[in-house]
């Protein structure tokens, strides 16, 4: 706490002694001894900056420590150009009846003798009629009153970061709709902006002619340094099947793409020669001048996964340089559960599979082997794998082949059948287990060759066992056989469908 | 095994020698892994509980009694049996040897390092070629010479051979020929692998063969048709012939998937799936599915001849993502029926599915996801609850946790019973070519209702290093 204290005072302190009253000289002190405002301030009227405040000596002719106690006072030096345009002698000139209490005046014509402060903003505008009620409101015209704030050279960094911000530019869809109000009107953007205040941003700003109606400005630059650049997400973007569906906003409107994304966004995804064209209207790396938006590619939440270890990939979660950073995104360019559902749209290639990924990306999970450092199933999933393979919600067979992988754990976990349909084993809760095969056979024939092996089938189902035949009343017999006949002799000791 | 190092090496020495760029990626694996096979056991008839063929042990384990045997037969856990294989994987890239000319080569091998009464599937074929193939890419085209595979409506099917694309504007036509590979087994068909496991392995090679046509006529529409038979050595037959044809579209903010696949030996529609997506409700999807589904065997087997059924199924699924809270919930849900077998006595013949998830990602470190999922359906039953949270402090490193709780239910057979889990998993790179990731869990089964069954109580561990030799290519979303 008394740390706390000690920076405040130290902070608040010299700038207490240091600052310069509103007010140097009391002026309603002086009331009955100056009858015009011009026997001090002479050099307003005339235009003539050496005289717009009296000499010193002026004071001492009272304040000469007999009449009058001695003062020390000097004219303020020159401020410069700040950002009032208003010139003294042009309004004198056209308004010969103003007096300078009509705007100096606490309260116009009709304040007390001397009564004096720094005019009004009001005062301008009772002549200069904004179209707006509201000093800031995008639509007023600026440059009537102001000059524009590269010209003001003496404002200095402290005070351009101070200078107050309209209201428009704190609504939501500012950041989105301020293109086209700056485009309609940049002399009221140049009030209060040079270039480097959009370059924070615009990736394209080099491109741009309305900011490149802007001048540079060194202070305005320092600013810009230390403020992060915001990018608020556009609505349409926020669309989950964005990512697929915004090659036809970026081939119509390339530019609006440019406005935050320079090539390498495009690059995170578009590593083929897809889309290479519209890529090439973006600017590249070393030609953007602001951050830019950062994508970095996220792999795609599996349907049912457990985040898996190989999600974090590089680029999968990264520092932000501030804590309101906006510049740094994650984009998924397939939605959740791709994974499993994956396969039209791989075999259509709406999307071109090689355009970003190389086989032994597929490979990963389609051979079937736990090797690569992406992760299909659940951990532990050969646990619960059962349901799974009865279900066929996918199908085991598209990454495994089944009657090696399956049937050697199955085998040597005691699960396989190791002898004939008298033994006791996986199916020893269903006493009536032949009468009921049939139908689990015929639902689930896939599940039941990850254990059996042909030939055990094939002791009753042929000619050399029990002659019990398997097909259903759809089979049609000479459609297989037209394609392999020498499959029917497995079971039958002639050709079923010799003379037929 | 020598014929194979000496091919690979004549190709590619020579593309290593000539390439502007190579890259090799390795990933070896090790896992420890254990298992208590059920083993045969035996016990007096007069210790059993009940009477006949099928009684009861005094701790409830079914057991069969032979009449007149002197001793009853059941199954039990047996010892604990452990095994850790080793798999090294290895890719080679080598790129710019001429216009659009690269070599490609992926290759695995596996052992075991020790054998404690499991030996791992697979882990005694020690040297595998993925794939091996020259790539010869063009706009007009592109052109592949040696062991590939080929993915698509019909599955995956790994050949010897050639592969030729021709494209032209918005549409192309490939065509693909060669030796025939058993999937995901890269072994010919009459191979001793393929005998090794099955006792009515099929006698010869096969050829595959195969065409694909594909139009696209504007952004968001692409069509794919396929035709592709494998054909017996000696050309007395097929082992199978299939047809696939795959869409998809968007229209009005809706996306439509479209699947089908067709068994021209058994006149079976294998898949036909129609899915209708609507992702533009900015933060909402919805999709709904309607999906026929029909195994598919090939002809060396006798199973088509058994007449499988299908099933036919309706799915929907959900998933929100509201925009001001960075959540992402997915609820999914799924009804099927099977088709009549006339195979006799009533079994179940309908299942469903239903499952939610929340995906939290609120911090840049710290990730939070928890699941339910439920599937009934005949032959096995499950209920699965997970919940994860995940610490990522940096890039490529991150400490994940996970507990689980599964449910397993069978219909065939007794040994209903949860399994209890905790997982660990680390990540964390060495060198920034080279990264470390390893997961270890503990698994504790509960038997209920007095059912005994095999017991999955076990420790499971794996430990896998990635490293990558040579310059990337520009393919941020390949293997790496």
């Amino acid at each position: 706490m008394k740390r706390l204290m000690l920076i405040v005072l130290l902070a608040f302190v010299p700038g207490l002694l240091s600052a310069q009253g509103a007010e140097t000289f009391p002026h309603a002190k002086h009331a009955k001894l100056f009858p015009v405002c011009s026997g001090c301030h002479v050099g307003i009227t005339a235009g003539d900056a050496s005289r717009v405040f009296p000499p010193a000596a002026q004071c001492q002719s009272c304040h000469d420590g007999k009449k009058q106690k001695v003062v020390v006072w000097s004219a303020p030096a020159a401020r410069g150009a700040g950002l009032l345009t208003f010139s003294h002698p042009k309004h004198t000139e056209r308004s010969a009846d103003a007096s300078c209490a009509s705007c100096h005046g606490t309260n116009g014509d009709r304040s007390p003798w001397m009564n004096v402060g720094r005019a009004a903003q009001s005062r301008c505008t009772s002549c200069h009629t904004h179209q707006a009620s509201e000093h800031y409101a995008d639509d007023n015209k600026c440059a009537t009153c102001h000059r524009t704030l590269v010209s003001a050279s003496a404002l200095t960094d402290a005070k351009i970061a101070a200078l107050p911000k309209p209201s428009s530019h704190t609504r939501a869809d500012f950041a989105q709709s301020h293109g086209a109000a700056a485009t309609a009107s940049t002399e009221a953007c140049a009030t209060c902006h040079a270039r480097e205040s959009c370059a924070r941003c615009h990736v394209n700003s080099g491109r741009s002619p309305t900011i490149a109606s802007l001048a540079t400005d060194a202070r305005v630059a320092r600013l810009a340094a230390t403020k992060p650049a915001v990018y608020p997400v556009p609505s349409d973007h926020k669309d989950i099947g964005f990512s697929l569906l915004h090659g036809d906003a970026a081939r119509t409107n390339t530019t609006r793409c440019a406005v935050c994304h320079a090539r390498p966004s495009c690059a995170t995804c578009h590593v083929g020669d897809g889309a290479a064209k519209v890529i090439a209207l973006l600017p590249d790396a070393a030609e953007a001048k602001g951050r830019g938006v950062q994508l970095r590619h996220v792999a795609t939440p599996l349907a049912r996964n457990v985040i898996p270890v190989g999600l974090a990939r590089p680029g999968e979660w990264i520092p932000k340089p501030h804590a309101n950073d906006t510049t740094v995104r994650r984009v998924r360019v397939h939605p959740a559960g791709f994974a499993r559902g994956h396969g039209p749209a791989a075999a259509a290639e709406v999307l071109s599979c090689q355009g970003c990924h190389a086989q032994s990306f597929c490979k990963d999970c389609h051979v079937g082997e736990k090797v690569g450092p992406r992760r299909y199933h659940v951990a532990n999933f050969v646990t619960g794998h059962a349901a799974e393979a009865y279900g066929r919600d996918t199908e085991c067979s598209t990454c495994h082949n089944t009657t090696a992988f399956c049937r050697a754990c199955h085998q040597q976990s005691g699960l396989a059948s190791q002898g004939n349909g008298r033994s006791i084993g996986y199916h020893n809760a269903q006493p009536q287990w032949l009468l009921e095969h049939g139908r689990a056979a015929r639902q689930e024939l896939n599940s039941c060759a990850s254990c059996h092996q042909q030939r055990y089938c094939l002791q009753c189902h042929s000619d050399l066992g029990w002659r019990v035949s398997p097909h259903g009343p759809n089979f049609d017999a000479r459609r297989y056989a037209n394609r392999n006949r020498q499959e029917c002799l497995r079971c039958h000791f002639k050709d079923p469908l010799a003379g037929k | 095994m020598r014929r194979h190092l000496l091919g690979l090496a004549l190709v590619v020495g020579p593309a290593c020698a000539a390439a502007q760029g190579v890259r090799v990626t390795g990933v070896t694996a090790v896992q420890g892994i254990e298992l208590r096979p059920l083993v045969y056991d035996s016990i007096a008839p007069y210790f059993t509980v009940g009477a006949g063929e099928w009684r009861l042990t005094p701790d409830g384990t079914p057991a069969r009694c032979l009449p007149n045997a002197d001793y009853c037969v059941f199954q039990r856990s047996g010892d604990r049996i452990q095994a850790a294989p080793l798999l090294q994987d290895l890719s080679f890239s080598s790129w710019g040897i001429g216009e659009g000319v690269s070599v490609h080569v992926d290759l695995r091998g596996r052992t075991q390092l020790t054998t404690q009464g499991l030996i791992y599937p697979r882990s005694d074929t020690h040297f595998e070629v993925m794939d091996a193939y020259a790539d010869v890419d063009r706009p007009w085209g592109r052109a592949r010479l040696g062991r590939q595979w080929i993915a698509g409506g019909l599955g995956v099917y790994n050949f010897d051979g050639a592969n030729l694309v021709y494209r032209r504007s918005r549409y192309s036509v490939e065509g693909w020929a060669g030796r025939a590979l058993e999937a995901g087994l890269n072994v010919g068909y009459s191979s001793a692998e393929l005998a090794a496991i099955e006792n009515l392995p099929p006698d010869q090679n096969g050829y595959i063969v195969g065409v694909r046509g594909r139009m696209r006529p504007n952004a968001v529409t692409s069509a794919t048709a396929t035709y592709q038979r494998v054909l017996v050595a000696d050309r007395s037959g097929l082992y199978s012939e299939r047809a696939a044809f795959d869409a998809t579209t968007r229209a009005y903010g809706v996306s439509l998937d479209m699947a089908l696949a067709y068994d021209f030996a058994s006149g079976a529609w294998n898949e036909a799936r129609l899915r209708l997506g609507r992702a533009g409700l900015h933060t909402l999807g919805v999709s709904v599915e309607a999906r026929h589904s029909a195994p598919f065997f090939e002809t060396w087997t006798i199973w088509g001849a058994f007449s499988p059924v299908a099933f036919n199924e309706a799915r929907a699924t959900l998933d929100w993502r509201p925009g001001s809270v960075p959540v992402m919930l997915s609820a999914h849900g799924a009804y099927r029926r099977y088709n009549e077998s006339d195979a006799g006595f009533t079994l179940r013949s309908n299942g469903w599915r239903a499952g939610a998830s929340a995906l939290l990602t609120g911090s840049s470190e710290f990730s939070g996801h928890a699941s339910y999922d439920v599937d009934i359906g005949d032959g096995a039953s499950r209920n699965d609850a997970r919940v994860s949270v995940r610490w990522n402090p940096g890039a490529e490193r991150s400490l994940g946790i996970t507990g689980s709780a599964l449910q397993n239910i069978y219909e065939f057979k007794i040994g209903t019973g949860r399994v209890m889990g905790l997982a660990l998993d680390a990540a964390a790179p060495i060198t920034s070519d080279i990264r470390l990731m390893a997961d270890v869990g503990f698994y504790r089964q509960l038997f209920s209702n007095g059912a005994p069954g095999p017991d999955w109580t076990q420790r499971r561990a794996s430990l896998r290093l990635e490293w990558t030799l040579g310059r990337d290519p520009g393919q941020m979303g390949k293997a790496q």
